[in-house]
């Protein structure tokens, strides 16, 4: 049965510096939440205060209803996969997944059935009397997920475990770790950094800044509606245009009362641009509410799978344009130093609240 | 082989590298004839008396029941010193682990002035505190923990105090090695699995360091078998120790044969202590 977690205004300081400000939050049980940000933001206190290893100075933490935050780790029952795996190296693969059921005295023969049917789960079974040492790093990875499964946790946390691995196998894993959860109806709390994991995987994604929750929602809409100017620069790719520029410069005629609506609420508003969701105009799209903005082209770079046009508008400030590298787009493709016409459609608007971020 | 462009110049360059690289022969040159053969010859010569090859030196050796007497003495001191150091420093080196690194610097120079201080100084220091009207008698008598004074220096005893002390600074910087690479998120991982502190200290923790301690326990007892100042100075006369009787043997009797005999000896027990240890922990991973 998988667990809730309900965490309400926990903080952690370390000296000076707020780790967690009175952050809440809630994890339905057999939800895959992902906690993303930048280092420093909290993320990893907060994975490490709900495992145990980490005690917040103030604030609650409670599974399924039952107050946790005081309860030290080995008694959390709660599965966890670290960044850099900690196998026992003194261990072999089956006696690392065996060891919590060892501790649990789970007798021999079930622990053995128990350990391959873990082990088989995350296709290691093969593996099982290996030593840590011969393991390549995909395949401790897995060593440690079928440990942190093996004692059917309700609840598993993950501290970036694929940050270790490469592009490819990050990849491979991410698809099939987001299977294997729902497979086991577990709840998971995922930390990572990379946004596009955190999109793949999530059920939610948890944006966090500065010690604080900046915005919490489904990866479709943190990425399309972002909540502030700090989640959309941190998520993908964007351009940001203060709304002043695109209404004094820009043919915005079609998307009048739609953006009145909107920036009506907003003190000093500004565009976010993804470079994929802007077209060129061609003209021939005239029917629907949009935004058209002139530019000149500076540069065009091939990257194999897009083009990116950067696009100098008539305030000087470069945006990006993307398109895929289909042979029929490539050809009528701007070339540089010609002027464009750039158009973004009413619905693929999204306006936030300028603000200075650190860089 | 084909000759391409510049072929020959990388080729003389290859091959003057290799005549450089004949210099590092010197060192192992030095040690083979400045270590190494004196020792053989000092070796072979146990195995001769008066001119002729012969085990007399072993023979007497096997006969004379104060040689056993000696020999037990010396592994006895040896193990009890051994025992001790690690008893005393294991929880020390895993403390100082523990700690920030500032004051691990701290800790591991407090570690190291003695080891740095002169091996005749601490005996010295010891005699006058162990003495019958030394610093510790006194205190213990004025403290009334005790009556009459201790028989501490001159003993067994006295002995196995200084060289504990003397040995423990080694110890505790080998064993810190092992234990300050040991992971720490190993030891959270056993938490969050489910150990309590004391299972994750005997089930991931010990099992860990336990290299670090035999290699640790290891030098230390091999280095105790060699003491001579210490038991010298500290025995009093009532501790007579392997080296000391080739020292007897070199400078009262001029044998030089039955003192190397003695050595060849102690080599041997060094070497099977190394190889039955090996194969105990080898075996285990």
């Amino acid at each position: 049965m998988p667990s809730s977690i309900e965490i309400s205004d926990l903080t952690k300081r370390y000296g000076q510096f707020v780790s967690l400000d009175n952050v809440s939050l809630s994890v339905s049980a057999g939800e895959f939440l992902t906690l993303l940000g930048p280092s420093g933001s909290g993320k990893t206190t907060l994975l490490m205060s709900i495992a145990g290893f980490t005690r917040p100075d103030a604030g609650s933490i409670r599974i399924d209803n039952k107050e946790i935050v005081a309860l030290p780790p080995h008694k959390r029952n709660i599965g966890m996969v670290f960044q850099n795996y900690a196998l026992f190296p003194h261990m072999t693969v089956a006696e690392n997944v065996g060891y919590p059921l060892k501790l649990r005295g789970v007798g021999k023969a079930e622990r053995d059935q128990r350990i391959t049917a873990a082990l088989a789960a995350v296709q290691m079974d093969r593996f099982a009397s290996r030593n840590v040492a011969q393991l390549s790093g995909g395949q401790r990875q897995r060593v440690a997920v079928a440990r942190a499964i093996v004692f059917e946790p309700n609840i598993i946390l993950m501290d970036e475990p694929l940050s270790a691995l490469d592009k490819k196998l990050r990849e491979e894993m991410q698809v099939e770790l987001k299977h294997l959860q729902v497979r086991l109806g577990r709840t998971v709390v995922y930390v990572t950094h990379d946004q596009k994991e955190a999109l793949t995987m999530s059920d939610r994604i948890a944006v966090m800044r500065a010690g604080k929750i900046e915005q919490i929602a489904t990866p479709k809409d943190i990425y399309e509606a972002p909540a502030s100017k700090f989640v959309a620069d941190f998520i993908g790719d964007s351009d940001f245009v203060p709304a002043s520029v695109v209404l004094s410069t820009g043919d915005h005629a079609l998307a009048r009362n739609f953006l009145q609506a909107k920036l009506g609420s907003l003190r000093d508003p500004i565009f976010v641009l993804r470079p994929e969701k802007i077209e060129i105009d061609t003209g021939a799209d005239v029917s629907h509410g949009a935004l058209r903005l002139s530019g000149t082209v500076q540069e065009v770079l091939y990257q194999g799978n897009a083009l990116v046009a950067y696009i100098a508008l008539e305030s000087g400030q470069v945006i990006r344009l993307q398109r895929g590298t289909r042979t029929s787009i490539m050809e009528s493709f701007p070339q540089a130093g010609s002027p464009v016409r750039i158009l973004v459609h009413e619905k693929d608007i999204c306006i936030v609240e300028q603000e200075e971020l650190a860089r | 082989m084909t000759a391409g462009v510049n072929s020959a110049i990388l080729a003389s360059v290859d091959a003057s590298e290799k005549r450089q690289s004949h210099l590092l022969l010197f060192p192992a040159i030095a040690v083979v004839s400045l270590a190494i053969a004196p020792f053989l010859w000092l070796g072979a010569l146990s195995f001769v008396a008066d001119g002729q090859i012969s085990l007399e030196h072993y023979a007497r050796m096997l006969a004379n029941p104060s040689y056993i007497t000696t020999f037990v003495t010396t592994l006895q001191m040896s193990a009890v010193v051994t025992a001790f150091v690690v008893l005393l420093g294991f929880p020390a080196a895993y403390a100082i682990s523990l700690l920030p690194h500032r004051l691990a610097t701290a800790a591991l120079t407090l570690v190291a002035i003695p080891f740095w201080t002169s091996l005749l100084v601490r005996t010295y220091a010891w005699m006058v505190l162990l003495q019958r009207n030394g610093l510790i008698n006194t205190w213990a008598i004025e403290l009334g923990l005790v009556e009459r004074p201790m028989r501490l220096a001159n003993s067994f005893l006295g002995t196995s105090i200084g060289m504990i002390h003397i040995m423990l600074p080694l110890f505790i910087f080998t064993l810190y090695g092992t234990v300050k690479a040991i992971d720490r998120t190993l030891l959270r991982a056993a938490a969050n699995l489910g150990a309590s502190p004391i299972r994750t200290f005997m089930t991931v923790f010990l099992p860990l360091s336990l290299p670090g301690v035999v290699t640790g326990a290891m030098l230390t007892f091999i280095i105790c078998l060699g003491f001579y100042v210490t038991p010298q100075l500290l025995g009093g006369g009532n501790v007579t120790t392997i080296p000391m009787r080739v020292q007897q043997n070199i400078l009262i009797y001029s044998d030089w044969g039955a003192a190397s005999a003695l050595g060849v000896v102690l080599i041997v027990i060094v070497a099977l202590v190394m190889l039955t240890l090996r194969a105990v922990v080898g075996k285990r991973g």
